[in-house]
């Protein structure tokens, strides 16, 4: 190649349209076809059959040697070359003509109709023909026309052929869809939905309008597409309060199934329309282009002329090309004699789509010849030398290609260029011994690239000059140092070569270009080998390795591949590309695509671009299962447990919404991981591997080169376990384990809830921990405080969640656990003895715990929430006691009461209740009986209340409390109520027979009722009196 | 577990506390079991003599007069860093258990691992007739918790991959390799023989080494932990598995015991 003259040249020679190049370098690029295929009747894929070269279909037909009417259509995949071969065609058929022939060359142009038109009235044959309307018809049809208003013209023409539908096209709407579909066009949404820039009337319009930029292969017609309305059009279309009709039609089309139905009728009904409008659009009738090449055949019949049209493409006569079609399947023999038309020998292009849909049927029968170009008309040898020609042409200065030109340009003269760069590299022999270099291309990377670049449909010369040629010279040019640049997926990447790259080679950059270089431009193999004296690596030449600067590598010695054939030598047999292009392997190439994006990904990623693994589908779902199958396979491969982390620890990490592993730069995450792992190579091997025993290995390691998977991964887990635990560790969150918080929180549970019950903590065992219920509290005496506390605890499970922390903390269970405990005694004593001697308290800074896994961090929120409580709970609990144990006091009128003294109370309430009955005064009796039964419980309560009222430490208090001894005061303070009762109805009685006895004032003053009786005791004291005296 | 049948209750973790439970004072059987499966945990059935078995065959405890007591130094069972230490060191006595024979019998499988089962419950019957006696499906879950425990690999859910770093980095330890000093490869082998012979074939005119003792190596290769290398001029060459891929990608004549990780 010589790069200084393909600076400025490739511009001109890389076009992928053949129409575009200058005669020239069109034939300095030209490469015989030699696959062709010639049917008599259409088929739209015909396999098998003969190939036919290009030399014999323009020998036997376009020469036409029997001098016949034949109209032959060449056709195929869009960009297999057919404009190119009709080309090739008129170019040869210019030297090799007969005299009497005229030879009408239409080229596909710019595509649209209006470009077509001028071309045709440029033409000698065109201007000198009679019919003046019609020419200045097409003159007309040519003037420049503002593209909103020619766009409007064609949306409303359709309108209006809706409206107007006389119904004679084969395809029929009801009178009411027709109103309908009519109010739909008319709605401004859908108007703009279907002028949009990838809508219908932009494709339609593409080909009218000149200096349109449109997908040549685009055609102007509606597909059933352009009707799908999805929920959000329908509603835009609802807002904008649209005729019921129109939306009528609207949410017929967003119907799922039926939907679907009607807009492909649709669109089939509106290209009925096409062409009428098209033609009304540009101002010319529907049968100017039949009667102008009526015209050129009259004329050029009246001077004994014949006629051999090459139309690139029909599609450029879209709108007039039935017309045009009409035009040149009239023969001029037989029934036609007496028009006095010439012979006319048409060559046409179109794609194999077009020729299906848009001939009618009777034209396809007129077709004298179809020629098929299959999308590989190229073999191997021939993609090479396609590659070749173009990188030849490119580097030859543009006077030696027009000297070339002069000279007839023959095979023997084809000029070859002087090799500036790329001497080393490959080349490919042409005819007449000539050799091309392929420099900046090797033949493994035309292979590589024509296989996995272009896609289905797209191996054809236009997309190899577009996506290989174009970007790899232009890559060559622009970034020398940095070639290949282009960070092209590499599929089926040998790991070994990758291992060892990278292991070599430690600028992450400079490793990425070399791997894609050896796997590209070579072979991908993890081998070197020597052959005439020449060191290959991965089958590249080292000195091409050293003259594009790549880092130099050792690989391991393999042999040198068997007898190659003679590089200067055309083979003689060409073999199958697709035999050659086969996979490698039997993973499916989707598969190997698939692994190979994830990588390039990881490889961006190791560059320095971020991660985003949100999705589960597409390279990020590959990422995505990949990081979670690393997590997975670093949870089963430690030995948590026996490194000191329980599982009840691992089972809350792996509940946590963090992960065991996350990816530096990974975007759209909540947490990082326990673990970050780096974006460097070292990183982008692990996952790769990861990502292969999913998609290659189908979540096994049976795939090829998984040994070294296998190594990696368990290599990497060695080196990063003891950081992965200390991560896991709850003590990398703070000094004090979440279990301390649990067995605290759940020690002063069973305290509140008054299972445990004494004024120590010293007898609170393991045993309470693995005993305690978590019962709802039946009645007590409780402050208020205390019974929300103990509502609180329980609240959504709390306290059953942090009971089963405590059991499975200290459980050793087997694989992933069973019922069967088995207990850490060594640790549960240890952790229980701890949080006895700290007085079931934890450090405030643990308390305010940061910690990113919930399940451990809820531990610590427990414990916060009833050490919050509990001041304010045993403030309330003291207080409530302290109005009842005064009340007891009060009665004693002490507050020195033991046993005795409660017993003698229950004396006294006997002798009491006895009096009373005595005194035959009439009140309840409430027996003393359980007062007395329970006088020591009640002293102890009541010492207990006594001892605990000027006490500050909340856990002395709630443990005082924890009894209720409140409740064991109940027996004393019922009877003090009964008591309290009964005295007032002693006295209520009592007042009763006094009031029956009258008024005291009465007995002063004397009665008769009591008048011997006072005198009686009046004699009685007069004579004690006397007696006493003596 | 190690003299007989492998049984999944007697794990490594079990076997540890049972040991940390003995190490101040001999207790009775009945209070070790209390502690560990105490009665107020209510539990229908017990593990207990399983691991306690295991304990003992193993030579950590020892039980006279229904007494168990610690029957190694306390070193052993510092930390199971330790104990593992000490049962790696000891394995060669159990030469015809179901552990020492389904751990030889896996190595000698060599890279075939990776093509063959996903689960190693299904490898049940295969290894049943490798060893020509039987082994269940619940010994080979058994074998897991303890082949992954003392080095030999790694746990992949139900699969095994075979990676004997571990196991090779203590034997290392205890075969009085001298820090700094080059071995050729066949003292080196010497040296460790009286441990290895578990997962390797000592048979003189067999220098291969298989898959997992080769990743093992090489893991302790790249983690600075020893240095493998093939000297040219050396004719004592052993074959690791081939991993064109790794520095050290198939043969080796020399081995160094670094004196600190680099």
């Amino acid at each position: 190649m010589d790069l200084s003259i393909a600076k400025d040249r490739l511009s001109y020679v890389v076009k992928p349209d053949s129409i575009t190049t200058s005669q020239g370098d069109f034939l300095a690029t030209h490469v015989a076809i030699k696959r062709l295929h010639l049917l008599s009747r259409f088929d739209i894929m015909p396999t098998g059959g003969k190939d036919y070269s290009e030399e014999a279909v323009y020998r036997k037909y376009v020469l036409n040697p029997d001098n016949r009417h034949q109209f032959i259509a060449v056709y195929g995949q869009s960009g297999t070359g057919k404009s190119h071969l009709i080309r090739w065609f008129e170019a040869k058929f210019q030297y090799d003509k007969p005299e009497n022939e005229v030879v009408l060359f239409i080229r596909r142009s710019d595509n649209t109709l209006k470009g077509t038109i001028r071309q045709l009235l440029e033409t000698t044959e065109v201007k000198e023909i009679a019919n003046k309307e019609v020419f200045d018809r097409l003159v007309r049809a040519t003037v420049y026309e503002d593209e909103n208003k020619l766009k409007g013209r064609i949306y409303h023409d359709f309108i209006n052929e809706v409206e107007c539908d006389d119904e004679s096209h084969d395809i029929r709407l009801t009178n009411v869809r027709r109103k309908r579909l009519a109010s739909f066009l008319y709605n401004e949404v859908v108007q703009a939905h279907l002028m949009s820039i990838d809508g219908p009337i932009e494709r339609i319009y593409s080909k009218v309008a000149e200096n349109s930029s449109v997908d040549r292969d685009t055609v102007a017609q509606f597909i059933p597409e352009d009707f799908f309305v999805s929920p959000d059009l329908f509603e835009d279309i609802h807002r904008a309060g649209a005729d019921p009709k129109a939306e009528k039609m609207a949410r017929e089309l967003m119907a799922d199934e039926s939907g679907t139905e009607d807009a492909q009728k649709i669109a089939a009904y509106l290209n009925q329309f096409v062409n009428d409008v098209i033609q009304r659009c540009a101002g010319i009738e529907p049968g100017d282009f039949r009667d102008i090449f009526q015209d050129i055949r009259r004329e050029l019949y009246r001077i004994g002329k014949n006629l051999t049209l090459f139309i690139e493409d029909v599609t450029s006569f879209t709108g007039v090309d039935d017309a045009l079609l009409d035009a040149l399947i009239v023969e001029h023999t037989g029934m036609n004699e007496g028009e006095n038309l010439c012979r006319i020998s048409s060559i046409v292009g179109t794609t194999s789509n077009y020729l299906e849909r848009n001939f009618r049927d009777n034209h396809k029968d007129r077709i004298t010849q179809y020629v098929f170009i299959p999308s590989d008309a190229f073999d191997e040898n021939g993609i090479f030398e396609f590659v070749g020609r173009y990188l030849n042409t490119m580097s030859l200065p543009e006077d030696r290609i027009a000297l070339w030109m002069k000279n007839h340009a023959t095979a023997a003269e084809y000029p070859v260029h002087d090799v500036k760069e790329g001497a080393a590299w490959e080349f490919i022999p042409i005819e007449n011994d000539k050799k091309l270099c392929l420099y900046p291309f090797t033949k493994n990377c035309i292979r590589y690239l024509y296989k996995y670049e272009l896609t289905k449909g797209h191996q054809t010369p236009r997309y190899i000059i577009r996506d290989i040629i174009e970007p790899i010279v232009t890559d060559i040019l622009e970034n020398r140092a940095q070639f290949p640049s282009i960070k092209y997926n590499i599929v089926n990447v040998n790991t070994t070569l990758s291992f060892q790259i990278h292991n070599q080679v430690k600028d992450e950059q400079q490793a990425e270009r070399l791997l894609r270089f050896l796997s590209i431009w070579g072979d991908g193999s993890p081998d070197q080998y020597t052959q005439d004296g020449k060191v290959f690596l991965s089958s590249v030449k080292k000195e091409i390795i050293e003259e594009l600067g790549l880092p130099l590598l050792s690989l391991s010695q393999g042999a040198a591949p068997s007898p190659k054939p003679d590089p200067d030598s055309v083979p003689k047999t060409k073999p199958n590309p697709t035999a050659d292009l086969k996979p490698s392997t039997e993973v499916p190439v989707q598969i190997q695509e698939k692994v190979s994006k994830a990588i390039g990904t990881l490889s961006n990623w190791a560059n320095g671009q971020v991660i985003d693994i949100s999705a589960t589908g597409g390279t990020s779902g590959v990422l995505r299962k990949a990081q979670e199958d690393i997590c997975d396979f670093l949870w089963s491969s430690i030995n948590w447990q026996t490194e000191g982390i329980s599982s009840d620890n691992v089972s809350k990490v792996r509940k946590s919404t963090v992960r065991l592993v996350t990816f530096e730069n990974q975007t759209k995450m909540r947490n990082s991981g326990f673990y970050i792992m780096p974006a460097n190579w070292e990183s982008v091997t692990i996952i790769s591997a990861f990502i292969r025993w999913r998609e290659l290995g189908s979540q096994s390691w049976n795939y090829t080169d998984s040994d070294l998977d296998a190594y990696l991964i368990t290599s990497w887990s060695f080196h990063i376990q003891n950081k992965l635990i200390s991560a896991v560790n709850e003590k990398s969150v703070s000094e004090t384990s979440y279990i301390e918080a649990a067995v605290a929180a759940e020690m002063y549970r069973m305290i509140l809830c008054g299972e445990f019950r004494e004024k120590s903590l010293k007898n609170l065992s393991a045993q309470y921990l693995f005993d305690s219920k978590t019962s709802k509290a039946a009645k007590n005496y409780h402050s208020k405080e205390w019974n929300a506390l103990v509502t609180v605890l329980s609240q959504k499970g709390a306290d059953i969640a942090n009971r089963e922390t405590v059991r499975q903390y200290f459980n050793i269970p087997q694989g992933d656990g069973n019922s069967i405990i088995v207990l850490d005694e060594p640790s549960l004593s240890q952790i229980v003895r701890r949080v006895k001697t700290n007085k079931l308290t934890i450090s405030s800074e643990a308390l305010e715990s940061t910690d990113v896994v919930k399940l451990r961090k809820d531990v610590f929120t427990y414990l916060k929430e009833i050490l919050d409580r509990i001041g304010p709970v045993a403030k309330a609990e003291v207080n409530n006691a302290r109005t009842i144990i005064q009340t007891v006091f009060d009665r004693f009128d002490s507050d020195e009461i033991d046993e005795e003294d409660i017993l003698d109370l229950a004396s006294k309430v006997k002798e009491f209740y006895n009096e009373s009955n005595n005194a035959i005064i009439n009140v309840k009796f409430f027996a003393p009986d359980l007062v007395r039964k329970n006088a020591k419980q009640i002293a102890k309560a009541i010492g207990d209340i006594k001892n605990i009222l000027d006490e500050n430490d909340p856990l002395t208090i709630l443990m005082t409390f924890s009894g209720d001894p409140i409740a064991e005061l109940q027996p004393l303070l019922d009877l003090f109520k009964q008591l309290e009762n009964a005295l007032i109805e002693v006295d209520r009685q009592l007042a009763n027979r006094k009031a029956k006895l009258g008024e005291i004032q009465d007995y002063a003053t004397g009665t008769d009722r009591y008048a011997n009786e006072f005198e009686v005791i009046d004699e009685c004291i007069a004579l004690l009196g006397s007696e006493a005296q003596v | 577990m190690f003299r007989e049948k492998m049984v999944t209750p007697a794990i490594p973790e079990r076997v540890f506390t049972l040991c940390k439970i003995v190490e101040k004072r001999a207790i009775s059987s009945s209070d070790l079991k209390a502690k560990m499966e105490p009665d107020y945990l209510k539990q229908t059935s017990s593990y207990y003599s399983d691991y306690r078995t295991a304990a003992e065959e193993l030579q950590l405890i020892t039980v006279s007069d229904n007494m168990i007591s610690l029957a190694v130094d306390t070193s052993v069972i510092k930390t199971t860093a330790s104990m593992r230490r000490y049962i790696n060191g000891i394995l060669s006595e159990f030469q015809n258990g179901q552990f020492y024979q389904v751990t030889k019998a896996y190595f000698e499988m060599d890279s075939n691992v990776l093509n063959g089962e996903k689960s190693l419950v299904a490898l049940a019957p295969i290894m049943s007739k490798q060893l020509n006696r039987p082994v269940d499906a619940m010994a080979m879950r058994a074998w897991r918790f303890w082949v992954s425990y003392l080095g030999f690999g790694y746990l992949q859910d139900m699969f095994f991959i075979p990676n004997a770093a571990k196991f090779l980095e203590d034997i290392i330890s205890m075969a009085g390799i001298e820090k700094g000093h080059r071995y050729s490869f066949g003292d080196f082998m010497a040296k460790i023989q009286p441990y290895s012979n578990i997962i390797i074939s000592h048979d003189p005119s067999n220098r291969q080494l298989n898959y997992g003792v080769s990743n093992g190596l090489r893991t302790l290769h790249d983690a600075g932990i020893i240095k493998l290398e093939h000297i040219l001029d050396q004719e004592d060459i052993w074959n690791l598995y081939p991993l064109k891929a790794h520095p050290i990608s198939g043969t080796v004549t020399n081995i160094t015991l670094c004196k600190e990780e680099v």
